[in-house]
């Protein structure tokens, strides 16, 4: 069955080059050009993912994702003008999945959308978590907290295992610095952002990332962290 | 001595001292007394003559006088003498008699020129007394004004002068300056502050509103704990001067005298302040529109360029659907493409641009960890450099600095864009960076054929367009450079753009690894 995907954008070009390059990669489309129309048609037609425009004109984005997780658990894919770090934190923070911001380029959408569909699906069948995942040269046996790379195995210090196990477990997703943060130290202090600046970068010496381009890492700048897909 | 000190003891004590005065003068009296006494004595057994006696009483009472200063004790002074005079040293002896018809004359004479001389005396004291006191006046009145004139701001003008008077008056003091929308601009309290409550608030205000004295010592709020002076200037009340009362009693009248020269000493220096503040904004505001304007025709002439590829591509191929090959429609399609992107490159500066623009701009400062901010930029722009290797030499170390991420990442791309637009394919364009002392350096640097010396001091100037050839049919409009310096330098670095050997060009900027809290928002555009 094709997934159904909901497209909330006031802009009518935008909803239009959307929902003809989603089409040909094989979707269906919706589309909604408000936010009331949106919440409407997400809880009547049950889409697989939203993609949703904060600056939609008649509510306030984040409130249309608050108002959305009450009833559901759609992934949802934030779209925002460059420079509104603040709200594309909010939103994700709120529970939007991702994000791409504006001007973005179809075959990034696509690409992400791929990865959330695949990472729902597999939410729904298996049970807690996968206990072995790889990406790429990287393996990591979350039951065993155990780490490979390239077959050799990596020593983590627990906070690093946190970080990368946190990650594991919302591939697909950014993962703001407050989330992170949260989960990992607890609370959160602002000397707690430099440890966790630190902490990544030790991570990705020991993942032997090429520092000028992540391979397993990937930085939001102003925003957080999310995990390569394959 | 400047008699302004607020006492409250003052008058108490004058109460209480009005007996102790009498019974210190009276001693004094008696110790005078008793040694003219005794020194006429030891005179009259030398043999000497009796009018020296007279003498030396006369300058006992002289001495007197000057030391209590009192016209009344002086006269008491003289009755003493010449009664002594007539009972220790006129025959008969120790008697108030006189034998000799001559004696009342002299008496009389004796305590005329006593009083007179004496009060003559007084006189001269209270005069000196006097031109001290107003000298002391003039002085400190001196002292202050200069102060004054030497303030650079009207916070610095509320302190000063709020330090000042509480010099002079030894109480608390409240300066409070107004703006016209009659809002507190400057507040400054020196000692004990007893201005803060609703009740002082309120007389405070009232003296503002109605441009007379209020508080104690008036008929206004006479119950308050301070008396407020408006501060009066040709424009109306601009400021409050308030000072605390200790006791009952109220400002005496050269207090008050005092209060106001200073009042408008500070009115007169607050009015300058403003129409000087007043100008130097109209100034800014000048230089800000006519930037505005120069920047405005720049950019929208930039903007003009890649448009008119978008436009063009897409009406030729709308017009000659039919007639062109796929091949050709794919090309366009891609000039489309890029030109939009090339668009939004130049909107994403103009847009942080206009933010510093703004006068003040609010940086959104975090602790960054500086290699993602490398790896952001040279992600950004390597679909925009298939012909040019771009390598980055990054530290073992982890450096972490506190900065606006999204601002850094923005400098590191357009240099590293400028460094695609500007060499040639197959150049190799490095981005390094490292730790020095307390300072992040990123470098970027490029083997490309450098920029010539003309050029090189202009480079980061605003709407300076570079006479060398893009390689790239990107043409910058000085934007990016100026933009980059404004950046680094609202984080309190520095940027540093120079030839590199043997060719090419390199900039490097250096950001505090702390920054300084006062950077956080500061003042950037006053070029």
């Amino acid at each position: 069955m094709q997934p159904l995907i909901l497209i909330a954008d006031d802009e009518k070009t935008i909803r239009s080059f959307l929902k003809v390059s989603l089409e040909t990669q094989g979707y269906k489309c919706i589309e909604a050009d408000c936010g009331a129309a949106a919440l409407m048609l997400a809880a009547s037609h049950n889409p697989d993912i939203l993609i949703l425009d904060l600056g939609l004109p008649d509510m306030d984005g984040v409130d249309v994702i608050k108002k959305l997780r009450e009833i559901s658990r759609i992934p949802i894919v934030i779209v925002s003008a460059r420079g509104n770090d603040r709200e594309k934190v909010e939103a994700l923070d709120a529970g939007a999945d991702d994000y791409l911001t504006k001007p973005f380029s179809v075959a990034e959408l696509c690409a992400r959308i791929r990865v959330i569909l695949r990472h729902r699906g597999a939410d729904d069948t298996e049970s807690p978590e996968k206990q072995i995942v790889s990406i790429g040269g990287l393996t990591v046996d979350v039951e065993k907290r155990r780490v490979w790379l390239d077959g050799e195995e990596i020593h983590l210090t627990p906070n690093e295992y946190k970080v990368l196990a946190l990650l594991i477990r919302h591939q697909g997703k950014v993962l703001t610095h407050r989330f992170i943060i949260e989960n990992v130290w607890g609370m959160i202090t602002s000397d707690d952002t430099q440890s966790l600046r630190v902490c990544m970068g030790n991570l990705r010496r020991k993942l032997k990332e090429d520092p000028a381009q992540p391979r397993y890492i990937i930085t939001e700048i102003g925003v957080g962290y999310r995990l390569a897909d394959e | 001595m400047l008699k302004l000190k607020v006492d409250s003891s003052e008058n108490a004590q004058g109460k209480r001292s009005k007996a102790a005065v009498f019974f210190l003068n009276f001693i004094k009296l008696a110790a005078v007394m008793a040694l003219c006494t005794g020194i006429s004595a030891l005179l009259r057994y030398l043999g000497a003559l009796e009018t020296n006696i007279v003498m030396i009483y006369l300058l006992g009472i002289l001495l007197y006088s000057y030391m209590t200063g009192s016209y009344l004790y002086s006269l008491i002074a003289s009755l003493f003498g010449v009664l002594f005079y007539n009972f220790f040293f006129t025959e008969p002896y120790y008697t108030f008699q006189a034998y000799s018809p001559d004696y009342p004359m002299t008496f009389l004479i004796m305590f005329l020129v006593g009083s007179f001389t004496s009060t003559l005396t007084i006189r001269i004291r209270r005069e000196t007394l006097l031109a001290e006191e107003r000298e002391a006046r003039i002085k400190a009145l001196y002292q202050i004004g200069r102060r004054l004139l030497g303030v650079k701001s009207s916070a610095n003008l509320a302190e000063v002068s709020a330090d000042e008077l509480a010099a002079q008056f030894s109480a608390s003091v409240l300066t409070q300056f107004y703006n016209a929308e009659g809002q507190i601009r400057d507040r400054c309290v020196k000692g004990d502050d007893v201005f803060s409550d609703d009740k002082a608030s309120v007389v405070c205000y009232e003296a503002y509103q109605s441009g007379s004295p209020c508080g104690h010592g008036t008929k206004l709020f006479s119950e308050a704990k301070a008396y407020y002076l408006p501060v009066v200037s040709q424009s109306g009340v601009i400021g409050v001067i308030g000072v605390a009362m200790k006791g009952q009693g109220a400002l005496s009248g050269v207090q008050m005298e005092f209060l106001d020269t200073i009042s408008t000493q500070i009115a007169v220096v607050l009015e300058r302040e403003t129409l000087y503040r007043k100008q130097e904004e109209t100034q800014i505001q000048i230089q800000r529109e006519r930037l505005r304007a120069d920047m405005l025709r720049t950019i929208s002439h930039d903007l003009r360029t890649p448009l008119t590829g978008i436009m063009g591509s897409a009406s030729t191929m709308m017009d000659n659907y039919d007639s062109v090959s796929d091949d050709i429609k794919k090309s366009f399609l891609k000039n489309i493409y890029d030109d939009a992107g090339w668009l939004n490159e130049l909107v994403e500066n103009v847009l942080n641009m206009t933010r510093f623009d703004e006068g003040r701009v609010k940086l959104n400062i975090g602790q960054e960890a500086a290699e993602e901010i490398v790896a952001e930029a040279i992600g950004h722009v390597k679909k925009r450099a298939e012909g040019h290797t771009i390598l980055s030499d990054i530290p073992a170390e982890i450096i972490v600095f506190e900065a606006d991420g999204v601002l850094i990442t923005q400098v590191l791309v357009n240099l590293l864009d400028n460094a695609i637009n500007y060499t040639p394919e197959g150049s190799e364009i490095k981005v390094s960076l490292k730790r020095e002392e307390e300072k992040v350096v990123f470098e970027v640097s490029d083997n490309g054929p450098g920029i010539s010396k003309e050029d090189l001091p202009h480079m980061f100037e605003r709407l300076y367009s570079r006479r060398g050839k893009p390689y790239g049919k990107r043409r910058g409009f000085g934007l990016g450079l100026s933009l980059c310096k404004s950046i680094v330098e609202a984080h309190g670095g520095t940027i540093l753009i120079k030839n590199a050997v043997p060719h090419g060009t390199s900039v490097e900027f250096r950001i505090p690894v702390k920054e300084k809290k006062e950077n956080a928002a500061s003042d950037i555009d006053r070029r």
